[in-house]
């Protein structure tokens, strides 16, 4: 049988059509992205006026994620409430705004492993190539004797059930994605054995080599670093009745007296353990997270009120440069509400 | 040759995504389709109503970063008393009584999040209708174009939901032939609920729409409307 393919001619030329169209919007979609791939927002330069040195180490978002955690749940008693970590991670979160320019600072309260979870992965959605990302946790932490393996312990942990913490390797995955995402990440962790989540790595810097140049040399480096308030070993939860654990006492106190425009973690690490360990029966860490790119760059803590010698404090200026909204809104999508976002929603199909 | 340009074109898309660190993911999903497949065949013919039918399917996505692809296959068959949908042959139309058919989706997409919840998503759609009475079987096969999207309603729900059009398909019988042309669309709402990271279900209701006409200028139109539960298992790699 001969078919007529007259019958149809409109039909073919509206198929070729939408076949077009098709094509040209797989085309916008390769040049998406691109686009966000190379994404660029807010960042701080400081400017000392008094003798019109500028330095322009980073130019990304200064973000973090701060975990507190006080009052667990355990209803087996394993996990006994601590009494200082929620206001460690307050204290942690008010400093890193108000004296050092994080514009992006997410406090999480009595998180569950959940909370932590998607916390960590909403941070990860929305942090941008030269951003700066810190997590800050305090609470509970656990080292599995046999398996050497050690755990974050959310408030809703359950015993000595494993799979109610969160696993070290499951807390480097999670930071990883976000480091694979951003030039600088650091995790500071207070809780009992967290130096089993960092390899120690030096960056062999004596005091007098922290330049102008070092800073914008290290600035420039991938960095992916961890603090952690103890090696293998139990640490304490209130310092002289501060309402501190003495990690973070001394972290805050060192944040707080700093004095230098930028401070790297090298120098917060080294100047809080030989605080913490001359102070207290425990000697916290540092070092690198490793496989997740660190290139001995440095994580860089901006001070926005500095003291400068020989010059009016009126005369220092810290300038936080901010791109305007709509420009910033191309970008990339922020989720506002990250603890919503479903990992999985359906295939459509027709 | 077009087959050719959508290949190199998804071939550069995936060349420009293996260059980054987006967030990769992969989902297995089964699906249970309850439904009732209502037409019309034209003017000449019947209107028909399937007593019971339903399809079963199996889907598999691979999401990187806000780019997405998935295959999903659909199987199912539907039972028609007194009244069934004609079939259309080179030959002309051959009324139907009393028939079961079996009916075959398979969709190929690739998707992309132009927006934080909402994508577009390119499908191409093979559907073959199976009279089991008679070694006859028709299939259309098109490309569609479509949104999805969702909105999270707490940590645990979230509702999402889907339109996407055929704006023309061909239909060949069993020999291969071309007996027509047609085009179809297709609406989905649904709800997710979150078991933990790994485990989900979800249900909706599906309604599918096909206008086709013949090489002879009949024409037949028909929905599928179901609701379905479904199932998926997905891990970060």
């Amino acid at each position: 049988m001969v078919i007529d393919m007259r019958n149809f001619p409109h039909k073919q030329i509206l198929g070729k059509k939408i076949l077009s169209i098709v094509i040209t919007m797989l085309g916008f979609t390769a040049l998406l992205i691109h686009d966000v791939s190379v994404a660029e927002t807010r960042g701080i330069t400081i400017e000392k006026t008094a003798n019109t040195q500028s330095s322009n180490v980073n130019k990304g978002v200064y973000r973090a994620l701060i975990i507190g955690n006080n009052e667990y749940r355990d209803e087996q008693g394993k996990w006994e409430s601590l009494s200082t970590a929620v206001t460690d991670a307050r204290e942690v979160a008010r400093l890193l705004k108000q004296q050092y320019g994080f514009t992006d600072v997410i406090l999480l309260e009595n998180a569950t492993r959940r909370d932590v979870l998607y916390a960590l992965e909403a941070l990860a959605n929305r942090s941008l190539k030269n951003d700066n990302v810190l997590i800050y946790y305090a609470g509970h932490g656990f080292l599995d004797d046999e398996t050497n393996k050690g755990f974050w312990v959310p408030v809703d942990a359950t015993g000595s059930d494993h799979t109610t913490f969160l696993r070290n390797s499951t807390i480097r995955d999670e930071v990883s994605s976000i480091a694979s995402r951003v030039q600088h990440t650091l995790l500071i962790s207070d809780s009992c054995f967290s130096g089993s989540l960092l390899r120690t790595a030096s960056r062999g810097i004596s005091e007098s080599d922290y330049t102008e140049k070092y800073f914008e040399k290290v600035s420039k480096k991938k960095s992916v670093q961890i603090m952690a308030a103890g090696g293998f070993e139990f640490v304490d939860d209130d310092y002289r009745e501060s309402g501190h654990s003495p990690f973070t006492y001394f972290l805050i106190n060192e944040l707080k007296t700093n004095n230098s425009p930028m401070l790297t973690v090298s120098q917060l690490s080294g100047n809080v353990e030989r605080a913490v360990a001359n102070n207290v029966d425990q000697v916290p860490e540092s070092g690198v997270l490793q496989g997740a790119g660190d290139e001995l760059g440095e994580f860089i803590f901006i001070k926005l009120d500095v003291e400068i010698e020989g010059v009016d404090p009126d005369r220092v200026k810290v300038e936080v440069n901010v791109i305007p909204v709509d420009k910033e809104k191309k970008t990339k999508k922020v989720n506002r509400q990250p603890a919503k976002q479903p990992k999985v929603v359906p295939i459509p199909t027709l | 040759m077009l087959v050719k340009k959508l290949f190199l074109m998804l071939l550069l898309i995936l060349l420009s995504i293996s260059n980054s660190s987006a967030d990769q993911r992969l989902t297995f999903g089964a699906k249970l389709l309850g439904a009732v497949w209502k037409g019309d065949n034209g003017a000449g013919g019947t209107d028909y109503e399937s007593n019971e039918g339903g399809q079963f399917g199996l889907n598999v996505s691979y999401k990187i970063g806000d780019f997405y692809t998935g295959l999903n296959l659909q199987r199912g068959e539907y039972d028609f008393n007194n009244r069934a949908p004609d079939k259309f042959t080179p030959a002309g139309r051959v009324s139907n009584t009393s028939v079961k058919i079996q009916q075959t989706d398979v969709d190929l997409l690739f998707g992309y999040y132009f927006w934080s919840q909402v994508s577009l998503f390119v499908d191409i759609k093979n559907v073959t209708n199976n009279w089991l009475d008679d070694p006859y079987s028709q299939n259309f096969l098109g490309i569609g174009l479509g949104t999805s999207g969702y909105i999270p309603i707490n940590d645990r729900w979230t509702l999402f939901g889907s339109f996407g059009f055929i704006g023309s398909g061909e239909i060949k019988d069993n020999n291969d032939v071309k007996v027509g042309e047609g085009s179809s669309w297709a609406l989905e709402v649904g709800t997710i609920y979150t078991i933990n990271e790994r485990h989900f279900v979800n249900a909706g209701i599906k309604t599918r729409n096909y206008s086709f006409e013949y090489l002879d200028s009949s024409k037949q139109d028909y929905n599928i409307n179901a609701i379905f539960i479904g199932y998926n298992y997905s891990f970060s790699l």
